[in-house]
Formats: C-alpha cells, structure tokens, sequence
C-alpha cells in the first residue's frame, strides 16, 4: 500500500458520502479543546486504545479525535463547563477507544493501520454486503461494487486542497467500527434501492408511501364526498382520534406497530431488530393494539361525543376504502384533495 | 364462543385502522419526522448503546421514517450475518435474569445444596467411624446437631461425611475406642494421654477443626474418592482418580506440617493448600491409618515440573509450543515460535501480543498486538524471519525480526497452520485443510496439494 504522509485531514465532503453523513462532520476550527480536568478521563481512552507504536498514532493526535467525538455528542458546549465536563467524561469512557484508535490512524494515513484494518474488517466488509445485497451471482457482483466503494471512500481517494478525504473522519467511536461500517453500508444500499424505486414502474401495493400510488387512488375519492360525505366525515374523525392515540404511545411501541403495520415485517424480524423475542413482541403488540383501541373508542365518546352505536358504525367504516388524506377533511368542508 | 368472535372481529378491525393508519404518511402522528441519523447513530442504535433517552426520541423518529426503518432492516441483517452479535435470538437487556432458565437453574442448585446437606454416609465404615466418633464424646453430642445419639438418621445425616474430610499427610492416631483421631500436629502432648484425659473436648475441637479444614482442603489431586476404610473404590471414582492421576505432576506426596498447622489453626484464616499431592500408595495409607506421613516441603521445582507437565504442542509439531503461564490468579496461553537459532524465540500471548526475545526467552521486548487479533501458529524459518497465522484470514510476516507486516490472504477463512522455508516462502493451512503456497512472500498464493 502507498505511504501517504501522516497529515491532519479536514472533515471531508465527498460526493459518494450520503448527505447525512457529510451534514454532520462539523468543521475542526469549531471543536473545543478539552480542559485540564478532562486529562484523566483522556489517558483512560487512550491506554484503553492500546494502538500499537507502529501506527504512529500521537496521543495529541487521539485527543483531537476525543474532542471531535465529545463535539459531536454535545454540540455547542463551548467553553466547556464543569457541568458539560461530566457529561464529557462519561461519553468518552463509554467510546469504543481502540477503533477510534484504529479509524484516527488510518485517517492519518498510517499504512500499518491500513494494514490491520484491511486484515481486520476487509472479509467482514464483504460478507456484510454479500448478505445486503443477497446471494447469487449477480448480486455478488452488486456486494463487491457495494464494499468496494465505501472502500474506496474509506481510505480517501480524493483530496482537497492537498489533504486526503477519508470517510473514517465520520466515525466517532459510540460504536464499534464493524457495525458502522455495516450501518454505512445499509444506508448506501437503501438509498440506492430507493432512488431506483423512484423509476420502476408503478405496482399496486398497499400500503406503499409512493406519490404515484396516491395518485392512483386519488380519483376515486373525488367522488366520495358526494356520495358518501358522513362515511367520509367519519372516517376523517376516526383518523385524527388514531393520529392522537397513536401519538401518546411509548416510542417504542409506536415503532413496533410502525414495523408490524406499515412494514409488513414478521415477529421474528421486529424482534431482532428491537432486541426482544418474538413472543415478547407478540405480547406488547396485542397489548398496544387494545390501547390503542380503548383510546379511540374513548376519543370518540368523549370529544366527539358519539354514541356507542355511532363508535360501532365509525370503526366500520374503517373496513371499506381508505383515503390517501383525510385529515383534509377536518380542516375545512370545502377542501380538495390534493395529489 | 359469542365473545370470542367479537375479540376476533375487533382484533381484525383496529389491525385494519393501525395497518391504513400507519401506512399513510399523513396519517402517520406528527408530520414532523426530522433529519435521519447518520450512520454512527444508527450503529449506537442497533448495538443499543444509545442513552434511554435519545433512543426513545430516535424511536419517534424511526416509526414515522419508513426510510430509517428500512436501514435498520438492512443494518441487522448485515450484522447477523458478519456475525458480530450473538448468533442466538435477540435477547432483552434483563435477560440474564429470565425466568425461563433462572428458575429451574435456582431449583437444580437448591436440590444439590439439599442432597449434600441430607445425605447419608454411603459406606459402612464411614457409618461406623461417625458412629464411633460421637460415642466417645457422649456430652458433646447433647451441644452440638452433629454428635447426637448414632442410631438417629438425622444425626448421620448431619455428620459430615468422612471420606471428604482428610488430607494426606495428617498425622493420625488411634484411639484406645478404636477411632480415629486427628490431632493438630503442633500439639506435643502424646495423643493417647490427651484422649483419656479430655475425650469429649478434643473430639468436638476435633469435629470442628474436622468441618473447617474440609470446607478448605480438596481432594487431593490424583483421587476423587478416596475410600477410609479400605474397601475398594467404584468404577466410576476409579476412571476419575486414573484420568486424574494420568495428567497430575509428579510432585511431593504430602503437604508440610506449616500447611498442616494452616488447616488447623483457629485464629488466621484458612488458607488452602498450595500443593495438593496425591498418590494412591499415599491414599491407601491415610484409609489403614497405618503410618502418619512423613512431612516434605513443596518445592518450587514442582511447580516448573507442573509447567513442564502442561507443555503441550499444537499443530505446528516442529517449531511451536503453547504453555499455560500462570501469573498470580491467572492463567494465559502463550505460544513459543522457535527459530533456528536457540537464542531467537517469538511468542504471541493470548493470541495477540507478538514478542521476541534474543536471550532464549530471558527478557522479550513486545512487537506487535491488535485488540482483535487471533493469533494461532507460527514458524520462524530463520532468526529474522517469522510467519504468524490466525483467524479472521490474519497472515502476518516479518523479514527483519522487528517489524511485522499483514499479509493479504489467499482466501478469507481461518488458518490453523503455517510453515515455512524462509522469509518468503511460507505454506499456510486453512480450518477445511487446504493449504496455499508463496514463494514471493505473500503476493501470490497459489493452491498446494
């Protein structure tokens, strides 16, 4: 591998880093220095890094990768109080210390960095993306061009006013290097997927968040409020009683209802994702289900006054066809749909 | 059956309202979804290394953004493929406090506890030495549970096994009842005097001494059970005591009278034994009670004898050797690599601290480590050459004896083995058996037979 000379780098901004990533690289002038009684708290991380002396990684050099971290976390604690240097302190004991060693270095430029990086991460890079890509023959070729290219991005093929843009200035240590490397991965994967979405044709799929979808249904509600305005006037309450319920859930709730109702996902693939079994996940939907249901059928009662009977017709409605937006409808009598 | 169709009937209806709910945007609660996380926040957030509270605002977030949802999706399934968490089902932060094995875990400990505690001697004569035990302490066994009447069951029970009981190398005597006594050998009263004179005090102080050096002293290496009264050993204790014997040192058969005085003293804490020798020739004499051993300090010759005993070599027959180092508490495997010149050793220590030394192994001077590697063979071909494989298709290689470079694999797997002919030259073997050959020091590979 090419020596490079050990300089700083600026936060890079390459066109293949996705827009998120580069809006939060904040600019090295703008990070605070960290004040003396943070010392400690610095030689803990770095005997924590251990980086070997071949990487040529200088403590003054590990701490500035430390203050880039803690103004990333906190983001305008300048100067630094007594009170942001606790907070501090226990962000930086919680860092994953020898990978941000690790991606410092190789940042830096070092090659014995790159080097154990590459024999490190290199096999777990390509067999995170064989499996975001999935298995065959073509999509091996899409894992390759996927690994391949966050590679690339990785060591920092393109310069900027002469110093090298690497995308490790991106990680900041509160995970560990493999899983950011496959969280860098799955975001370039699903923006891809998404932006060719864009340009498939159209399917009739329920619940798909696609315009052109909307579109489609649209005409059909052009006619709903002259043939059925109460229906459609229900179903517009009924609506804003779900968005408030929905709305006083536990986040955590709500995004399982999210991944169950709106994604489609199974038990088992809620239950990964959140950390639980599938049984507890079973558990806390149903519950979550009859919550929510309690407080519509109680919003209904209560703010819109309606009787039992007109609750059981309401929630009826909900079984025929569903318009793209009604909360149009609550706004105003005369609104129109718009696509 | 009424009521059962209406919870279904419901169950359908509010899955239907939450299933169109949540899949209009618009529908979605709060139109304000925010700026997505980058990628290092979605990292923290999948390895559940987020703040609670930050977790729950990304939470809020990520329920309204199909877009993060489907990174996440894509994230854990990338995760569990490389493997980097656990490859069981997802588990709950309490999880190690589940019921679902705590519980019978809980009941399996409790039921041991209360077979040891409610068991009854197995052999006849451990049955008659506690019975003869508590006869010649008759005041005794009205102070204390474990010297009562001999016919109760619940006092045998209650009796601390013998079998458990005696180290080797205590000193032993006899009593005129026939009993064996264990007395502390500091003591220079003769033991048959002192059995007469203060039967019922010595034996109590001799139960409970009995209890405290048995709580602290093990069986002996070399035996698992060790039968007192001389009958023979079950086949079962037999296989054990044999597997026991086939890999204990050789080392000095009793223990020194200081450890000895250890066991027995009552105002410095119990101290285990360093050394636990053990022969059969030793066991069979403690059961007879025929000779009172002859004391023999341990020296620290047994321990290197124990070390030497525990060298054993990996799968690189003719240059490496792992020992098992034991450094206060604790013990690490260390991996010699040997060079042609005896003076010029390498060694890697818990698979990823690299040293060498220049004085066979007198001093060594660190050269390489990685916090993740997985270092498992090596060879050294010259004394400035060395190659180092390992998991993870780690190749590592130094041609000048200092500094030490990665080697790209010919395949990404594991490698069990290597050798070498030189600095450049150099077979590695994977975990499937195949091996790859270089001639150039690692750019090319290619498959050997």
């Amino acid at each position: 591998m090419t020596s490079r000379p050990a300089q700083p780098i600026a936060a890079p901004k390459t066109e293949t880093v996705s827009a998120q990533v580069a809006a939060a690289a904040p600019a090295p002038a703008a990070v605070p220095k960290f004040p003396a009684s943070l010392a400690a708290a610095v030689e803990r991380c770095w005997r924590k890094a251990a980086a070997p002396a071949d990487w040529n990684l200088t403590r003054e050099q590990f701490q500035g990768a430390l203050e880039r971290s803690a103004a990333k976390r906190f983001p305008g604690a300048q100067p630094i109080t007594e009170k942001d240097a606790k907070k501090i302190e226990a962000h930086l004991d919680a860092l994953h210390a020898a990978d941000l060693a690790l991606a410092c270095a190789c940042s830096l430029g070092s090659p014995a960095a790159w080097d154990f990086f590459v024999a490190q991460f290199r096999p777990e890079l390509y067999r995170a993306a064989r499996a975001i890509a999935g298995f065959g023959s073509a999509q091996d070729g899409n894992a390759r061009e996927l690994a391949d290219s966050l590679y690339a991005d990785l060591y920092g093929l393109r310069e900027s006013e002469g110093r090298r843009k690497s995308l490790f200035d991106y990680f900041h240590g509160r995970s560990k290097l493999g899983t950011w490397l496959h969280a860098v991965l799955a975001q370039r994967h699903v923006d891809e997927i998404r932006r060719t979405r864009r340009t498939e044709p159209l399917e009739n799929k329920e619940g798909d968040e696609n315009i052109h979808i909307a579109a489609l249904r649209a005409p059909s509600l052009e006619h709903d409020p002259q043939q059925d305005p109460e229906r459609t006037n229900n179903l517009a309450i009924l609506q804003a009683a779900l968005t408030a319920a929905l709305g006083s859930l536990d986040p955590s709730d709500r995004l399982r209802l999210a991944y169950y109702y709106a994604d489609d996902r199974t038990l088992a693939e809620i239950g990964r994702l959140l950390g639980e079994h599938e049984a507890t996940v079973s558990r806390k939907l149903e519950r979550t289900r009859r919550d929510v249901r309690a407080r519509v059928e109680a919003s209904l009662r209560d703010r819109n006054k309606m009787s039992e009977a007109q609750v059981r017709l309401c929630l009826e409605c909900a079984s025929g066809e569903w318009p793209f937006d009604l909360s149009v409808h609550l706004k105003s009598k005369d609104a129109v749909r718009k696509i | 059956m009424a009521s059962q169709d209406k919870d279904r009937d419901e169950h359908k209806q509010s899955s239907e309202l939450l299933r169109r709910s949540l899949a209009s945007p618009s529908g979605a609660p709060g139109s304000e979804i925010g700026a997505c996380p980058d990628p290092e926040i979605l990292a923290a957030y999948a390895e559940r290394s987020l703040d609670p509270d930050e977790a729950a605002r990304w939470n809020t977030h990520f329920a309204q953004c199909a877009r993060c949802r489907e990174q996440l999706v894509v994230l854990v399934r990338a995760r569990d493929s490389a493997g980097t968490t656990e490859k069981k089902r997802p588990q709950a932060p309490g999880l190690v406090w589940d019921w679902r094995w705590l519980a019978p875990a809980a009941a399996a400990i409790i039921f041991v506890i209360i077979v040891q505690v409610f068991r009854p001697p197995h052999r006849a004569g451990e049955r008659a030495l506690v019975a003869s035990n508590q006869q010649a302490a008759p005041p005794a066994s009205s102070a204390t549970p474990e010297s009562a009447a001999p016919e109760s069951s619940r006092s045998v029970r209650e009796t601390p096994p013998a079998r458990v009981a005696v180290p080797l190398g205590e000193p032993l005597a006899r009593s005129e009842a026939g009993s064996v006594q264990r007395i502390a050998p500091s003591d220079s009263t003769s033991m048959t005097q002192r059995m007469k004179q203060e039967p019922e005090n010595l034996l109590s102080e001799n139960d409970k001494k009995l209890q405290q050096s048995q709580q602290s002293t093990e069986l002996p290496l070399g035996s698992c059970y060790t039968p007192l009264d001389g009958s023979p050993v079950p086949p079962a204790w037999a296989e054990c005591n044999a597997a026991k014997m086939a890999t204990a040192p050789a080392a000095p058969k009793t223990q020194s009278l200081a450890q000895n005085e250890n066991a027995y003293s009552t105002s410095e804490p119990r101290k285990p034994p360093t050394a636990q020798p053990s022969t059969p020739e030793s066991a069979s004499a403690v059961s007879g009670g025929n000779a009172i051993a002859q004391p023999t300090a341990v020296a620290k010759s047994a321990r290197s004898e124990h070390l030497s005993a525990a060298v054993a070599t990996n799968r690189s027959l003719a240059q490496t050797e792992t020992v098992e180092v034991q450094a206060g508490d604790e013990t690490s495997a260390r991996t010699l690599v040997r060079s042609p010149d005896p003076q010029v050793l390498w060694r890697f220590s818990s698979g990823r601290y690299v040293e060498r030394s220049s004085d066979a192994g007198i001093t060594w001077h660190a050269q390489w480590t990685s916090p993740n590697a997985h270092l498992v063979a090596g060879a050294a071909p010259t004394a400035d050459a060395c190659w180092l494989v390992g998991r993870d298709a780690m190749i590592l290689v130094t041609t000048d004896g200092k500094k030490w470079k990665t080697i790209a694999p010919p395949a990404e797997t594991d490698f069990v083995d290597v050798t070498a002919t030189d600095a450049s030259s150099a077979t590695v073997t994977t975990t499937d058996g195949r091996k790859f050959t270089t001639s150039d020091g690692g750019r090319h590979w290619t498959p050997a037979p």
